[in-house]
This record gives structure tokens, sequence and C-alpha cells, in this order.
């Protein structure tokens, strides 16, 4: 009466106990216990004490060996989801991993935008039952917000975390617009599966997670966290206003040094945008009505500018793109120079009404390096503005991001731009 | 039955009034069509219907269960036996307790099995297996030797019933509702129960009892909840797996964890180092030793806390393993630790390595005062972190030239690395910690 077993899926449910596993010290599971005993909500209470439990075996793994790094977290309550531990200089968020791995994970909003964002996320493996803790992982907050803008999911900077109730859902509104193809180049199992729980925050995939636990440990010890987070937090400006999402895929980079050839580079191409017929005879007075309303357009523009007393060089040339910043149709003109002399280049935006309506009172367009806002210009009540420019002049090497946004809907990031003139 | 002999060797018990009951059982029925499931069935509504000949019935079922227990068994050694060094035999005493006394005098493994059967689940052969492997002992036993596998109830606890339908795909939308409202319900009265057990340090989460089980589905049947609950846990124990793509590695724990990455050519070491490494390169060799015995210090007076200290076992472990190049098994023999498992987290090695490179160049940076240490960008940090890590594992050519010398060092471990030889330089003058 015995049938022949099968050997198809029979014991591949036992897994080697990892040598970097943390046995939880009975200090570390009483405590956990009673901080989350208090709770009444099972649920909450379950994820609670995992995160406790994940949270006192990280600091059993930092104290192993020779450290004299310090870790703080509040001892006398259950550590909430979107709260941080802090070691050293650095705001860490734990993230705990049950019994079985998942291929995701939900990071709180609230530790993602704000004052509260985390430096390092950190992937915390809990075997509750056995009492086993591994930390695996981390993803460093510079990171996480490369990765949101590949997937063209933009976080919101700064408006949680003045917004006083709490952690909420970001906006990711929109995300249908992109191609399912790009979806599935990025390893998201599905359109929608990347954000099936945005309740819970941003769902970011656990392959991202690609520091190391030795990497964390030379972070915390010889790096500056403000090298993580800066400009995320800090940026004043339309950084503040909600940002939805990108309606551009800004993991790209235009480089308008194609431009000055008189053809647009393949990334601008494939935005869409318009390259404003080059040579710039566009000054003023040599309009040439043949060569196009584009130019014609853009010569009349800069005529206008010119006589607020704003100078583009002839030798400038740029693009065009229509764009819609929630309800509003804009038009943006990227003009573009070099500056031999100093080595430098310079990016000269301009954005105007897409219909025969003017902006409206609070658009406004900045332009950004790496590190801080450069230019900013807004349309004010009651003023009768045509058109808002920005400027920014960097060395060769630097690039610009340009943002287009008001207080009462979502703000565009263009794609950043380069100068690079191909030989 | 099979059955335990006294001396602890795999026998066979016969119980004629079993075999007459069978043989009375199928007497119609040609041998030839009759499956396995089909006697389980019959022999299972005997029991069911609580005939006087119930128990006899139950007691062929316990029989055909013992036969599976020790299949199992079988098979768990063959996966694993070799790479954890255990054997059929020794998981047999651990699960293999039928007397075959009827009526039973106590919840053997083969009526534990049978009193959560439920038939329109699965075949009593699957849940027999399933059971078997899920037996606290058998787990018990293989977390010890470093093997893990989490109960039921775990990997119940840790999922969340918005997960469901992204783990079990094949489930249709109303399936998915069911399958979320057993699991709320579960997870109502388990995850409380067991955070509210003070008492439960280290045990794994133990089969609901019927009480909760009354309490997750007060309408059905304990048992029937039961096979449900475990269906679901199984269920998402092979997707999770699955989506894993999850197998053992097949090599031991010690090759597998602590094969040093490869040394580079020095040609390699040249190009890639930095204008960073260039500079400070003779200073992180010459105070390699200074942070060794810095961090040597910390890992020894961290394990002397430890009840009962252990400083002098780390001492000796690290000097047998980087001098002696003996093997992380041959180490827990000779210092009394339990397996390899045990002296790998001794050691540590990886974390003690970073450690002592992180302590140079925090020092470095106390010495030097620069812009560019104090602001270093984080990828100029992680290609320092990992020249660090390259230099330690060189070759010198010094070495190099004494490896005849040093037949007893196996190839390819720390013992001719630099890192290795400064260990070995360093730690044995360190004096010991008192016993």
């Amino acid at each position: 009466m015995i049938t022949s077993l099968s050997h198809a899926q029979f014991s591949n449910d036992f897994f080697p106990v990892a040598t970097e596993t943390i046995m939880l010290s009975n200090t570390s599971t009483q405590w956990a216990k009673r901080v989350c005993h208090p709770i009444a909500d099972t649920d909450e209470q379950w994820h609670s004490f995992l995160r406790a439990l994940a949270i006192a075996g990280f600091e059993q793994w930092l104290n192993q060996g020779n450290t004299t790094l310090s870790i703080t977290y509040p001892q006398n309550s259950a550590p909430q989801r979107d709260a941080n531990i802090q070691v050293g200089d650095f705001q860490l968020c734990i993230l705990p991993m049950g019994a079985l791995k998942d291929d995701r994970v939900a990071i709180p909003a609230a530790v993602v935008t704000g004052e509260n964002a985390a430096h390092l996320y950190v992937l915390v493996e809990v075997h509750e039952e056995v009492e086993q803790v591994r930390v695996l992982s981390g993803l460093r907050h510079d990171q996480l917000r490369q990765y949101l803008r590949q997937c063209g999911v933009e976080d919101n900077a700064g408006r949680e975390a003045t917004g006083g109730s709490g952690p909420q859902a970001p906006n990711f509104g929109g995300f249908e617009s992109y191609p399912p193809q790009d979806w599935g180049a990025r390893g998201a199992s599905s359109q929608h599966g990347l954000f099936e729980k945005m309740s819970e925050g941003y769902v970011i995939p656990t392959s991202e997670f690609s520091v190391s636990p030795e990497k964390l440990l030379w972070y915390f010890n010889c790096l500056n966290p403000d090298v993580i987070v800066h400009t995320a937090v800090v940026r004043p400006g339309i950084g503040e206003i909600v940002t939805g999402h990108l309606d551009e895929a800004v993991n790209t980079v235009i480089n308008t040094g194609k431009w000055l050839r008189g053809e647009l580079d393949a990334v601008a191409e494939q935005l869409a945008w318009q390259l404003i017929p080059p040579s710039l005879e566009l000054s003023y007075g040599l309009r040439d009505s043949s060569k196009g309303p584009l130019r014609e357009k853009t010569s009349s523009i800069l005529d206008d500018l010119r006589q607020q007393g704003v100078e583009v060089p002839e030798g400038a040339t740029g693009a065009c793109k229509e764009i819609r910043v929630g309800n509003v149709a804009c038009e943006v003109y990227s003009l573009v120079w070099e500056l031999p002399e100093s080595g430098e280049w310079s990016l000269f935006v301009v954005l105007g009404p897409g219909t025969d309506e003017p902006l409206p009172a609070g658009l406004g367009l900045q332009v950004s390096d790496e590190v801080s806002v450069l230019s900013r210009s807004e349309v004010m009540p009651d003023a009768a503005t045509t058109y808002l420019y920005v400027q920014a002049i960097g060395n060769l090497d630097e690039q610009f991001t340009v943002e287009i946004g008001s207080s009462d809907s979502e703000t565009v990031n263009l794609p950043a731009f380069r100068f690079t003139p191909e030989t | 039955m099979r059955v335990l002999t006294t001396a602890g060797k795999l026998g066979r018990r016969d119980f004629p009034k079993a075999q007459q009951l069978f043989k009375s059982s199928f007497e119609d029925e040609d041998i030839a069509d009759l499956t396995d499931r089909a006697c389980q069935d019959t022999l299972w509504r005997i029991c069911q219907m609580g005939a006087d000949n119930a128990l006899i019935a139950q007691l062929c079922l316990r029989c055909w269960v013992s036969h599976q227990i020790v299949y199992t068994c079988i098979e768990l050694a063959q996966r694993f036996g070799t790479t954890y060094g255990f054997q059929a035999e020794d998981l047999w005493p651990l699960v293999l307790d039928d007397d075959g006394k009827v009526p039973t005098t106590y919840q053997s493994s083969a009526m534990v099995i049978l009193a959560g059967y439920d038939p329109s689940k699965a075949a009593l052969s699957t849940w027999a297996r399933r059971l078997t492997k899920n037996h606290s002992d058998i787990n018990q036993f293989l977390l010890g030797l470093g093997l893990y596998r989490a109960t039921p109830w775990a990997i119940l606890n840790d999922t969340k019933a918005a997960q469901l339908s992204r783990f079990l795909p094949h489930l249709s939308e109303s399936e998915v509702e069911i399958a979320a409202k057993l699991l709320g319900a579960y997870h109502r009265i388990y995850r409380m129960d067991r955070i509210a057990q003070q008492a439960s340090r280290g045990q794994r989460c133990t089969t609901p009892t019927d009480e909760q089980l009354q309490r997750i589905d007060p309408v059905q049947p304990p048992n029937v909840v039961l096979a449900q609950l475990h269906d679901l846990a199984e269920q998402l124990r092979q997707s999770r797996v699955a989506a894993r793509g999850g197998s053992l590695p097949s090599q031991s724990i010690d090759i597998h964890d602590y094969g040093e990455p490869a040394a580079p050519t020095p040609d390699d070491t040249e190009e890639t180092q930095s204008e960073f490494l260039k500079t400070y390169r003779q200073n992180f060799l010459d105070t390699l030793g200074e942070a060794i015995q810095v961090t040597v210090e910390g890992y020894t007076a961290h394990y002397q806390k430890r009840k009962p200290s252990q400083g002098g076992v780390y001492r000796q472990a690290l000097e047998l393993f980087h001098c002696q190049g003996r093997s992380m098994g041959e180490i827990a023999k000779t210092l009394g630790l339990t397996n390899q498992v045990k002296v790998t987290r001794l050691l540590d090695l990886k974390k003690f390595r970073t450690q002592v490179c992180i302590y140079w160049l925090t020092k470095l940076k106390d010495q030097v005062q620069t812009d560019a240490l104090e602001h270093m960008s984080v990828d100029e940090l992680d290609a320092i972190a990992d020249q660090l890590e390259q230099i330690l594992t060189e070759e010198t050519q010094a070495v190099m030239d004494e490896a005849a010398s040093e037949a007893q060092i196996p190839k390819n471990r720390t013992a001719n690395s630099v890192f290795a030889r400064r260990i070995c330089a360093v730690v044995p003058t360190l004096p010991l910690p008192p016993d």
C-alpha cells in the first residue's frame, strides 16, 4: 500500500540558517512583547511586534564586536511603522520581513519625504518562532529617489511632513500612462502590482536593496549622512508643492549639445520636443515666416523679452514642447548656448501659455542643479505676466533640472538637461 | 506497522486483527483495481462510523501512516543528510512513536496525523508526509543542525490578507475572499495568544488547539478548520518558495559562506586603485596590526560578557582558523561547540574584516583631517571599502615564496592573505581574557 513518492517539490521548504543570523536575546524578545502587548488591534499588534523584534535584532547585530555606534529608539512604546531609529547621525527605517520572503516591501511615505525622511531603509528578516533575526540589506535614500524617478513616480517633497495628518498615500495617479513594457523592463510583475498597496506607502522590489550589511557599517562610521539626503528635504520653492507624478521619464537626460548642430538628441525626439529651426537669426527683426510658425513664435517671445531687457545671444539654439500642468496647457521653450571664454553653458527656459488664456496666478517655473534651486519665477496675482523665464549657467559637466507647477496642481519635472557638444 | 526495536533499529510489527479486517473489507475487490486511495477511503469510513471494528480500521490506517513517516524521514536524509550530517535513523526515534495499542493510550504522531485529516482536502499520504515534515521534534533537530523550516502557523502569521491574491494567483476572486476571511479570523485568535504567551521563549508555533479552532470558526468542526488552515499555509509555502526560485546550496555552510573573494591580480589592483589608496596604501599596511589588535580586543571583550564567557574560545577559534587553517567543522570539535554554524557565527568573519578597515579609516580621518576625507561621497567611500577588502585578500610575493613550506594550510584559504598573516602575527601576542 505504499505509493511511490514524488521528488518534485519535496523538501525545498527547509532553508539553511544563515551564519549572519542573530539569535535574539531574552531581553530583546521580552521587550518586544512588553511594548506590543497593549496594542488593541491584533493586526497592528503583530506587525509592531515583528518590527520591534527586527529593531532589537538590528541593535544586537550592531553591538556585536568592536563598535562605538550609539543606537536610539523609543524604549517605552511599540515602534511605529513610520518612525525611524537613529544610529549615530543616521535616521534608519527598519523594515521587517516575515518567515518566507516577499519580493517587495512597502515603505511608509512619511519616511520617504519631508522632515522624517530616513537616510537608509534596512530590510531585516525576522523568524519570530525561532527568535532569529538577520540583517539582509539596505537601500539609501538617494537610491530610492532614483528608483522612484525611474518609475516615473516623483515623491512628495515636503507636503506630507507639514500636513500633520500622518502618513498618506502618495498620489500615483497617471502611472498608467506609461507603456506596459516599461514596467516589465523594470522588474515589476505587473503594471498595477507595483503599487498594489498604495495605502501603505511606496512599494519597492526588495531587489533594489543592494547595500550589504557591511556597507551599512561603513556608512554609519565614515559617511556624513548629509551626502545621502540633501536636496530631497531641504529644497525650497516648488519642492514644497505636492509633486504628483512626472509626465516625462526624468531618468533620461536631454543632451542639448546636439541641438547646436541643428538636430534633436534621441531623448528629446522621443519625448516629442520640436527643434526650433536653428541659427539663430531668430533674433530680432530678421523674422522670416517661411521658416515656420514655431520660429516666428519664438522670435516674437524673444523680442518681447528683449524689451524687458532680457537678452538671448544669437548663437542660441533651442527646442519647444507643449505640456499640461494640471488643467493648464503651456508651451516650454528651452534655449541653450555655450560661453566659450569661461568654459560654461547656459540654459534659458521660457514658459508661455498654450492657449489664448494667460498663465494662471501661482504657476511657477524653476531650474535647479543637483544641489539647490538656482532660479525661480512665478505668475503673481494681478500682474500681467505673459511669460515666465529662468536661466542657469554652469560648467560643461553640470546638468540642470526644470520643474513647473503650482500650489493647487501637480508639478511637472522635465528631464534633466545637459550640454555635451559632440564632435 | 513500522516500529522501532528496543535497539533503535527499524522493525516491523504485524497485527492479525488488522490484517483480518483489511482482507475482509476488500475480499470482493479485484486486487489490480484496488488503489491506495480507495483503501484509505473505505477504512476512513469505517473509522468514522464508530462501529465495533472502527478502532481496528484505525489501526490499519496507523500502520499505513507509519510507512509514510519512514519514507519521509528517508527522503529528508537523502536530500540533506550528507550536507548537514544526519541519517534517517536519527529521525525515526523523534517521530515513529506508535505503540500499536488498541485503544490508543496516548497521542502518537500517527494519531495526530489521523486526527487532523480531512479526506476532502488531500490524500492521506500527502497529509501524513506534510505533518511529518512539520513535526516539531524533527524541525527542532534539523534547526540545531542549521536547517530551518517555518511552521504553517508562522507562515500564516506573517502573511497579510492583502497579499493572498498576489501569492496565490491561481485562486478565483471568491476563493481569495474565503481564504482572506479564514486568515483574518486565524490572525485575530492565534497571533494575540502567541504574543500573550510570555513563557514561550524559543518555542515554535504550536498547532492551534481545538479551543482556538473553535473560536476561529465556530460553525465547522475543528479538524476541518485545521485542515483548511494547513492547506492555505502549504499553498503559501509552495508559492513563496517557488517565487524565490529557492533551492539549497549543495555545499556545506563554511565553504559556501566563507570562501574569500578571489584575490585580484596585481595589475588590476594598480589600475583600479584610487588616488586615495595610492597615497594611503602603505599607511594602511603599516597600521593594520593596530587595527586588528583593537578589533580583536573589542570582540574578545564582547564575547567575554556572555554567560558562560566565551572570550577565550573566540581567541582559540581565531587562531585555529587563520593560523592553523583548520576547517570550521574541526574547530567545532576541538572547542566543544555543537557544530560549524556556531564557529562561523563566533568568528563573524565578514563583519570582523569590515570593522578592522573601518577602524583604520576613522583613525586616518582624525590624523589627516582633510576636506576630501570629511566629505566623502557614497561612491568614493564604496570604492575605498572595496579596495581595502581587495588589499586584505592579496597575497604578497614573500608569502607566495613561502607557500611550499606551508603545506598544512589548505589552498584557497585565508592563511596566505595579507589579512591572515597579520592576524597571526598579532593575535598570539595579546593577553588572553581571564577564565
